[in-house]
């Protein structure tokens, strides 16, 4: 049996992460061996509370100064003495055989980094865009599989990787200081080019009671965001840059490499994101959610709208950090 | 921060919630006697009883009063069904103090010790909304008849371990997809965030509707294996009802249609009902079926129709 240490980095949410806390006490794994590290990044209260209740597993809570969760999960990492991490983000809730099905993986496979299956659950019961997004997702149809996945599934809040291999790779480092930063990508990356399997354990399950689901134009924001900071990420990856899916039509046209489907895809593109057409899909999608919230027609028209969101936050990006590759 | 430390202090004494047990009778006062012979065993003591008795044409309401005196009964006057009967006695409870509701069919038995397991879990977080127990047969105590419910890559509802030996297989807290409604426990939040169950279903699938839409709005659904429940095999008894046939039929479709769980699952469904329908009526076989056939073709009819709740011919 494999002990386990799971490393939960929070900044600010106290009650999200009781939730999360609370979530772990019902695994179905020996309580002796699950060491839970809580990382404070610098909340603006403390956590002593949360400590100092009756918590079935080890506890210990590490405060430092603000510097990202980035360096919370290496923090933690570091502190751990389980066997294998377990990262997972404090707006997570597993299920009760998240930790022994990950550790049964562990135990038999090597080389590997493991995730479960990650639910998105909207706490906006009033949004339809939570709604139709969690519905999305609620039913799968590999529920008692486990398959090999492509590495950049992975998830930076929401997988398992055993101790040894984790400095072995060098940690996690990301291309800016806050949140997005691309650490989940650039780990996995190297995992990958050393060789790790990437493997997915549908059973498994998270809840990630995400708060920018709460409608289109924060998760498009945040998509927003993502995309900019992708820049960076390109510049010190170059490899990447044809690599990430959904960025995939959102890059200007390369008039040498690109095939002549691609370049008409980013044409389309380029011609969809326009900031006048966005504003009228989103015109049309909170009409829709308020006379008419069927899924089939919203589920598109959000797609559209976040996808417009990432080209602009992919060109503000290129326009503050400058073009890669044209050297 | 204040929430979660208030939540979480030690000197706050733990009180035992009020539990509202609802037990629903239809004509069948003997079972429902022995159902609350068996909650009156329970080893938890903070609880109010509730029989709504759903229009019963016998002296189902004079029976049960004369061994129990002290219960409270609500007589409708007509059959309104599993929801709307239950309907009616989640009211009474929520204008109540209580903190969960206990549903229970009049046919099952309860394990003495079931509502400890059951509250035990469910308390520990308010996102747990549903806790289900172990259920097992009446017939044959060790035999499984539920340990949860999950979808199958049908997109059917698929009871787990029916018909298998309890050797301990599914012995573990676990979440599942929905949980059978011959018992479970619904948290008082879950039911003023997501509303009572939907008189469109009348009849079975109403408890995998409210539990799908218990996770939709961001709680949890547990299966509870060390509290256990003994109901009557529902295959044997339910094997040739028209009235089953029918509700079973029409309610999965309407499920899949109010779940948006694709064309292809109810396109599926549907030409398997035809199929039966044209086995039933050409092979001679099947000859006393023509009552059951026609259970189904209603169902389908109404299905297209979009005729739901009560149907006058199965009441």
């Amino acid at each position: 049996m494999l002990s386990v240490s799971v490393i939960i980095p929070t900044y600010n949410r106290h009650k999200q992460l009781l939730h999360t806390l609370k979530a772990l006490t019902l695994q179905d794994y020996f309580m002796d061996l699950i060491e839970i590290i809580v990382v404070d990044d610098g909340s603006s209260s403390p956590l002593g509370g949360l400590v100092n209740q009756d918590w079935p597993f080890n506890i210990r809570v590490e405060v430092q100064n603000h510097q990202g969760g980035t360096n919370a999960k290496n923090n933690g990492a570091r502190l751990a003495s389980g066997k294998v991490l377990f990262f997972l983000d404090d707006d997570i809730e597993v299920s009760p055989n998240y930790i022994s099905s990950l550790a049964e993986l562990h135990n038999t496979y090597n080389d590997v980094i493991v995730s479960g299956n990650l639910i998105p659950t909207s706490t906006n019961k009033n949004s339809p865009f939570g709604r139709i997004y969690s519905q999305n997702n609620q039913q799968d149809k590999q529920k008692q599989r486990i398959t090999n996945i492509n590495y950049l599934d992975i998830l930076g809040g929401f997988f398992t990787i055993k101790k040894g291999h984790f400095f072995d790779l060098g940690e996690l480092s990301g291309v800016g200081s806050g949140w997005p930063n691309w650490e989940d990508v650039i780990f996995s990356y190297k995992a990958y080019q050393n060789g790790f399997e990437f493997l997915r354990c549908w059973y498994a399950t998270g809840y990630h009671y995400d708060h920018s689901l709460s409608n289109i134009s924060t998760c498009a924001r945040r998509w927003e965001r993502a995309s900019k900071s992708a820049v960076l990420l390109f510049h010190k990856y170059p490899d990447l840059q044809s690599q990430i899916p959904m960025l995939t039509d959102k890059t200007p046209i390369d008039w040498d490499l690109d095939s002549p489907s691609l370049v008409i895809r980013k044409g389309v593109r380029t011609v969809v994101s326009t900031p006048s057409i966005t504003y009228l899909m989103e015109a049309l999608a909170s009409a829709f959610e308020r006379w008419y919230p069927s899924p089939r027609l919203l589920r598109p028209l959000y797609r559209w709208i976040t996808g417009s969101y990432m080209y602009r936050g992919f060109h503000q990006g290129l326009r503050s950090y400058g073009r890669f590759g044209s050297e | 921060m204040g929430e979660a430390t208030a939540a979480l202090s030690k000197d706050k004494p733990v009180q035992e919630p009020l539990v509202g047990i609802l037990v629903l009778n239809w004509n069948s006062p003997q079972d429902t006697i022995r159902c609350l012979h068996s909650i009156k065993t329970s080893a938890y003591s903070n609880y109010l009883i509730l029989v709504v008795d759903n229009g019963s044409i016998d002296d189902s309401v004079l029976q049960i009063q004369d061994t129990f005196p002290n219960i409270t009964i609500i007589e409708t006057e007509k059959n309104l069904g599993y929801t709307g009967g239950n309907n009616i006695g989640i009211q009474y409870f929520l204008k109540k103090e209580i903190g969960y509701i206990f549903l229970v069919n009049n046919d099952a038995v309860i394990a003495p010790d079931s509502l400890n397991y059951l509250l035990s879990i469910a308390r520990i977080d308010s996102r747990n909304g549903f806790a289900g127990p172990k259920i097992l047969a009446l017939e044959e105590p060790k035999m499984l008849l539920s340990a949860g419910i999950y979808m199958n890559s049908a997109q059917d509802p698929v009871h787990r371990g029916i018909g298998e030996f309890d050797s301990g297989q599914y012995d573990r807290v676990s979440e599942v997809d929905a949980l059978s409604g011959s018992a479970c426990l619904v948290s008082r939040e879950v039911i003023e965030t997501i509303g009572m169950l939907d008189d469109n279903f009348f009849l079975y699938h109403e408890d995998i509707d409210w539990c799908f839409r218990c996770k939709n709005a961001g709680f949890k659904v547990l299966f509870v294996p060390s509290a256990k429940v003994w109901h009557p095999d529902p295959r044997i008894r339910d094997e040739n009802s028209p009235l089953v046939i029918y509700y079973i039929t029409r309610n999965s479709l309407l499920f899949k249609r109010k779940h948006h769980l694709g064309p292809w699952s109810t396109i599926r469904q549907l030409t398997n009902n035809l199929k039966t329908v044209i086995s039933w009526s050409i092979k001679p076989k099947w000859k006393n079926k023509s009552i059951q056939r026609d259970a189904l073709c209603n169902a389908i009819t109404d299905y297209i129709l979009k005729r739901w709740g009560c149907n006058k011919r199965f009441c």
